[in-house]
């Protein structure tokens, strides 16, 4: 079972992710400062952490800053009530793996410790395949089966970015931030669009559908079964 | 926070009290000069025609005989009445020859000049001290020539003189107080004034200015700046006011239609799935209200960074197609044209700022066009090279603003009347009027008739100019 360690000192905060990463199946513990966080952090075998940025007794990125000083390499995510851009950049600066910016839907905790969980493919590879679809990544041109896909090529590194993510849930926020890095939030449907889109072109009316729409969360490219 | 009246100065700090001092004081010191110099002037006046009396006696006297000298003497001291002519002829080691002086009076330098010294009288009459004036001369052979005249009624009459302008000295002096008191009572009334006009501001009554005088002095410059600093105050309060406002009524919105779906799920739902829809619904309304936060959160942190460390050269014609590619789906899904335009020149598209805060801005404002212009519509998205320097400028066909709305706008959450049905959180043009303040920039809004156009200007504004809406009319 994946072990998750959470250092947050707000109750109710903890209380939620706790509750909301059980239920998803991880096994999740809690330090509520610090100190211990550091501590337990350093001495226990975890798969993920998940940081405070504000703690008492201890900063969240030095935490992160120390155990990356002793080699320990185990995946962080930052949580921040900070938005600022300064922020995020020191954030990932001093060895954090991503920062979400509170408030954060649980979906999107979620599906940012599932991208941690499962470090993208290997980028050595220069053909991704994902059940019949195909990337060449050198020749930047897509296939479903023999059908050549005519895609743009922001829908070409969308579909890459998925791709190697096969199975996982990629939010509409990873995806604004990590295909196009931007990091606002348009007011329309913008990526829902951008999807659908890609979509019409990768899954004709009679195909098994490759990309899912998660509702409320974001997109998942499934090879089919 | 400073209490008013707690730190109010003791009267013998006041500003009040030294300017009346130091004015009280400058008119005592005039005073008294202007009296001494009478003083001196009346001693001059009566002294002058006794010396040169004297002076014109002693030139006269001294080349002529001891006996035409001692006859001489005795024409003036015989006929005295008033006994105040002095005279004495002594041989060279001051033994009297004649007249009526016992001896040459000690302190009279013999240099033919006048002095006033003790003499001692010493006649048929007696012997007596007096205060004379008396001028000593050596004659060429070696006796001592002394004219002298009693000055006691002088003195007596200067002494007069003296004790009538030290009379008039109090009233002036006291004229100079009241004239020091009243200028300080002046600048003190002035300065409790301003006080307490201070003080109801800072009881937050901050439409409330601090009082001008016609006067124009430095005092009244710095009540001036201290007002037009109220002035932006005040705008700033309101306007963070209103924003309280805003966001109190754009969250309830949302949280009471939360509120309400989830008692509705609550006390009617019958299976699972009403229920599930319900807080489904719920859902989408808490992150609505989310929405508004992280919005607003976004614009404070565009408006407090003051930094530009980030700034760096951006390629305008670069970002209008960016925008132009993330936004080309949104167009055709719509039903709408997004055309695209670059100006010639390109040196022009160069210029310095922060490229996502100005991606972000340019974005939002071509999605804002595209929320409001209606199927059919078109809207235009360009770089132009205008004679003060590059421009951005997106236009639409949708239903314009109005121009008395135009101002409004640019406030937090605000959605024209036009324009509540369409969705929204209605922070978008804030972002953008935050990004263009923090790069100097120039934001007009304009008439496209129909429609409205949006235009950056990516020069640097005036200091003095207005901060961000230029709501301007076609002229």
């Amino acid at each position: 079972m994946t072990r998750v360690f959470l250092i947050e000192d707000d109750e109710q905060t903890a209380t939620e992710i706790v509750a909301d990463m059980k239920l998803r199946g991880f096994e999740i513990e809690r330090a509520a400062d610090g100190v211990t966080g550091l501590a337990r952090a350093r001495d226990e075998a975890w798969d993920v952490l998940l940081v405070d940025r504000m703690l008492p007794g201890l900063d969240g990125l030095a935490i992160i800053e120390t155990l990356r000083n002793q080699q320990n390499r185990t995946p962080a995510l930052v949580l921040s009530a900070l938005g600022g851009v300064d922020d995020r950049v020191r954030g990932l600066r001093s060895g954090g793996d991503d920062y979400v910016t509170k408030p954060f839907a649980l979906a999107e905790l979620a599906a940012r410790v599932e991208a941690l969980l499962r470090r993208p493919v290997d980028t050595r590879e220069t053909v991704l395949r994902v059940g019949p679809l195909e990337l060449d990544l050198v020749a930047r041109k897509a296939a479903r089966g023999t059908r050549a896909l005519d895609l743009l090529p922001r829908e070409f590194k969308l579909l890459e970015y998925m791709a190697r993510r096969e199975g996982q849930i990629v939010t509409r926020a990873m995806l604004l931030q990590d295909v196009w890095n931007y990091r606002f939030i348009p007011q329309t449907n913008l990526i829902d669009v951008h999807l659908s889109r890609l979509r019409r072109k990768v899954d004709l009316p009679h195909e098994a559908q490759l990309i899912v729409n998660v509702r409320g969360v974001g997109y998942r490219l499934n090879a089919p079964p | 926070m400073l209490d008013a009246s707690s730190s109010r100065p003791t009267f013998l700090h006041t500003t009040g009290f030294r300017w009346g001092v130091v004015v009280a004081s400058i008119l005592a010191i005039v005073v008294v000069l202007l009296l001494a110099f009478v003083y001196w002037q009346c001693t001059t006046a009566l002294l002058s025609p006794l010396d040169s009396a004297l002076t014109g006696i002693a030139t006269d006297l001294a080349p002529r005989p001891t006996a035409q000298i001692l006859s001489n003497f005795a024409d003036h001291t015989d006929y005295d009445p008033r006994r105040v002519k002095l005279r004495g002829l002594f041989d060279a080691v001051g033994k009297r020859i004649g007249g009526n002086l016992a001896a040459v009076p000690p302190g009279l330098v013999l240099d033919g000049a006048p002095h006033t010294v003790e003499a001692v009288r010493s006649d048929a009459r007696g012997t007596d001290t007096e205060t004379i004036r008396g001028v000593a001369e050596r004659l060429p052979d070696g006796r001592i020539l002394v004219i002298g005249r009693n000055i006691d009624e002088l003195l007596g009459f200067l002494g007069r003189i003296g004790g009538i302008l030290l009379l008039a000295l109090l009233p002036a002096v006291l004229l100079c107080i009241g004239g020091g008191a009243l200028a300080g009572l002046r600048a003190q009334r002035r300065l409790t004034i301003l006080r307490r006009a201070a003080s109801r501001i800072m009881a937050g009554h901050l439409a409330e200015r601090l009082p001008v005088h016609a006067r124009g002095d430095d005092l009244d410059q710095l009540v001036h700046i201290v007002n037009r600093m109220l002035d932006e105050l005040e705008t700033l309060v309101h306007d963070l006011k209103g924003v309280g406002d805003d966001i109190a009524h754009d969250l309830r919105t949302p949280l009471t239609f939360v509120r309400a779906r989830l008692e509705r799920g609550r006390d009617h739902a019958t299976t699972r799935e009403e229920l599930g829809t319900a807080v489904e619904e719920a859902i989408a309304g808490i992150d609505q209200a989310l929405d508004v936060v992280v919005a607003l959160l976004r614009i404070a942190e565009i408006e407090h960074s003051r930094r530009h460390a980030g700034f760096g050269p951006m390629d305008l014609g670069d970002i209008i197609a960016e925008v132009g590619e993330l936004y080309a789906p949104i167009a055709e899904d719509r039903g709408l044209r997004l055309v695209l335009h670059a100006a010639a020149v390109a040196e022009v598209a160069q210029v310095a700022g922060d490229r996502d805060l100005l991606f972000e801005a340019v974005a939002n404002l071509v999605d804002n066009a595209m929320k409001f212009t209606p199927a059919g519509g078109q809207v235009t998205l360009e770089v132009d090279a205008t004679p003060r320097g590059a421009a951005i400028r997106v236009t639409d066909t949708g239903p314009g603003i109005p121009l008395q709305e135009r101002e409004n706008v640019f406030r937090r959450f605000y959605r024209s009347d036009k324009s509540r049905h369409t969705d929204g959180v209605g922070l978008g043009l804030n972002l953008v009027a935050a990004v263009v303040n923090l790069h100097g920039f120039v934001l007009r809004l304009g008439d496209n008739d129909p429609g409205c156009v949006v235009e950056i200007g990516c020069w640097q504004r005036e200091a003095e100019a207005k901060v961000v809406v230029a709501a301007e009319a076609e002229a």
